[in-house]
């Protein structure tokens, strides 16, 4: 559903992506794996538009896709963005609203919210309260609740382990399969990568803006250069 | 008599609570002081004034185009400089120092083009006061009080209860990531703007009748800015409660002790809440805990 051909993308003169192409199929969980500046959440900020690549493109379900974010999500890719970015002064709830900003069908719409509310109840507990007060964790999963109300086709996660405890990650984790299962592809980056390939279907190995491998979780797993590139 | 002020301190309040509230959702969204905001009020009192006059509209229509024309010029204020500066990633310090030049270039603009006097509305309402038992109100404060309550009403409700203000919440808290959940951020800075500039002309219309219409006319916006401080930056609401005080203030020490005391114990009123209470009355300063 997701086809990237060729994405070259640069902030001034750095080349941040240098010919990426990556696939992601129907009911796929697909995760982009690499170290630190390998250029993993300039791809996924140039999937949702907002960075501008220099050559190549981007196509979802054969059309090419808007390069003006708030655009972007009304094709059915929402990107759940690095550090959670939660709206602090808002509640929870109009948190989740504003997820469903662009959409009309308002009985789907409340559907989805208790859904959500299915999936993390924690948040159903801490609705009134403002987004900002929330725990990190809480926050990450306010932040994929978020996400899951715009009723996406495709949802691309930038490092949601990011800073959270152990136990936590498996949490997350868990419940990006659930909603995987449920029919949403998932495109996600992480530098956990360990964690990444447990869940994945498959993977892609990234370094300094191109795609050194891709494959199994099984293969990439013993993989020297997989190693190389975390462990250094 | 002291009724009848406050009666007097709440209408002048209401005049500066229709400046403040722009103001401040400028401010929240896009955390620069607006300093071009009184001058669009001070245009809106030239439309407004000059259609009755000049072109002889009758009053209504001459009040419809004095709103809607600051409306615009607020936006064309966004369009032509703020807009550029923020695609350009400059700092919003430039935001402010781009303001201070269309304030003084609107100034300036008005003393050549409608000249440096004083004009007079003409008389649109009866002059004379309204007897409330022994309380005497003048007619126009009490007209002025009621448009500026339900001006900040309707503003409320569509901060509160609209899709609309739910989405200028969610930009003023995080540009980027409203605009990855679909709001056209840029399209909500534009109506905000308008929305602030309307909201101005009315305040200049009110100020002008209750005083008169001159090029400096805008300067009253720093005690809009005064009033966003005492209330809490930011904050509409605050704005609303910042402005009714300090319209109390001033009526009440021009009453009772000095009306040449009235400006220096507003500023004096400034420095006091920056110092003792930066966050302002209601400001809420929301932590993010994570």
């Amino acid at each position: 559903m997701l086809k990237i051909e060729n994405l070259h993308a640069a902030y001034g003169g750095i080349k941040a992506l240098r010919g990426v192409s990556i696939e992601v199929n129907e009911g796929e969980i697909v995760a982009v794996l690499g170290s630190n500046g390998a250029g993993k959440s300039t791809l996924l900020k140039t999937i949702s538009g907002v960075m501008k690549q220099t050559e190549g493109s981007v196509q979802f379900d054969g059309e090419e896709m808007p390069r003006v974010p708030y655009q972007v999500v009304g094709k059915g890719i929402v990107h759940v963005p690095e550090g959670r970015q939660i709206f602090s002064n808002l509640t929870v709830y109009e948190n989740l609203m504003i997820g469903s900003f662009l959409r009309k069908d308002k009985a789907q719409i409340e559907k989805d919210l208790i859904e959500v509310y299915e999936l993390f109840p924690r948040l159903l507990e801490r609705k009134d309260q403002y987004g900002g007060h929330l725990s990190g964790g809480e926050q990450q999963m306010l932040a994929v609740g978020r996400g899951l109300m715009a009723n996406p086709k495709l949802m691309i996660l930038d490092e949601p382990s990011l800073g959270l405890a152990p136990l936590i990650v498996n949490q997350i984790f868990e419940i990006v399969k659930e909603i995987n299962k449920r029919g949403t592809a998932i495109l996600i980056v992480e530098q956990n990568a360990m964690k990444a390939l447990k869940i994945c279907d498959r993977a892609y190995l990234m370094s300094t803006g191109v795609i050194e491998k891709s494959g199994k979780p099984e293969d990439l797993r013993n993989d020297p250069e997989l190693m190389k590139a975390y462990l250094g | 008599m002291l009724l009848q002020q406050l009666i007097n301190g709440i209408s002048v309040g209401g005049i500066y609570a229709l400046l403040a509230t722009g103001y401040a959702l400028i401010y929240s969204l896009l955390g620069f002081s607006n300093w071009a905001h009184g001058e669009v009020a001070m245009l809106g009192a030239y439309i407004g004034i000059l259609s009755v006059t000049a072109l002889q509209m009758p009053f209504i229509f001459a009040v419809i185009l004095a709103v809607v024309g600051a409306g615009f010029i607020s936006v064309f204020n966004e369009k032509i400089a703020y807009k550029r500066i923020r695609d350009n990633n400059s700092p919003t310090m430039f935001l402010m120092i781009a303001a201070m030049g269309l304030s003084t270039t609107f100034q300036n603009l008005a003393i050549v083009v409608f000249g440096p006097k004083f004009k007079m509305y003409p008389q649109i309402l009866p002059v004379g006061a309204v007897k409330i038992g022994s309380l005497s109100v003048g007619l126009l404060d009490l007209v002025s009080l009621g448009i500026a309550i339900v001006a900040i009403i309707g503003l409320e409700y569509l901060i509160t209860k609209t899709k609309f203000g739910l989405a200028v919440k969610a930009a003023s808290s995080n540009m980027g990531t409203a605009s990855l959940l679909g709001i056209n951020v840029d399209k909500y800075i534009m109506l905000v703007f308008f929305l602030a500039g309307t909201l101005a002309g009315i305040s200049g219309i009110l100020y002008g009748m209750k005083y008169t219409v001159y090029p400096q006319l805008g300067n009253v916006a720093l005690k809009a800015f005064i009033a966003s401080v005492f209330g809490g930056l930011g904050s509409v609401q605050g704005a609303i409660v910042g402005a009714m005080s300090i319209g109390l203030l001033e009526t009440l020490v021009s009453a009772y002790i000095h009306s040449g005391l009235r400006d220096l114990i507003t500023f004096i009123l400034l420095i006091a809440i920056l110092l003792v209470r930066p966050t302002g009355l209601m400001g809420k300063d929301i932590q993010d805990k994570a």
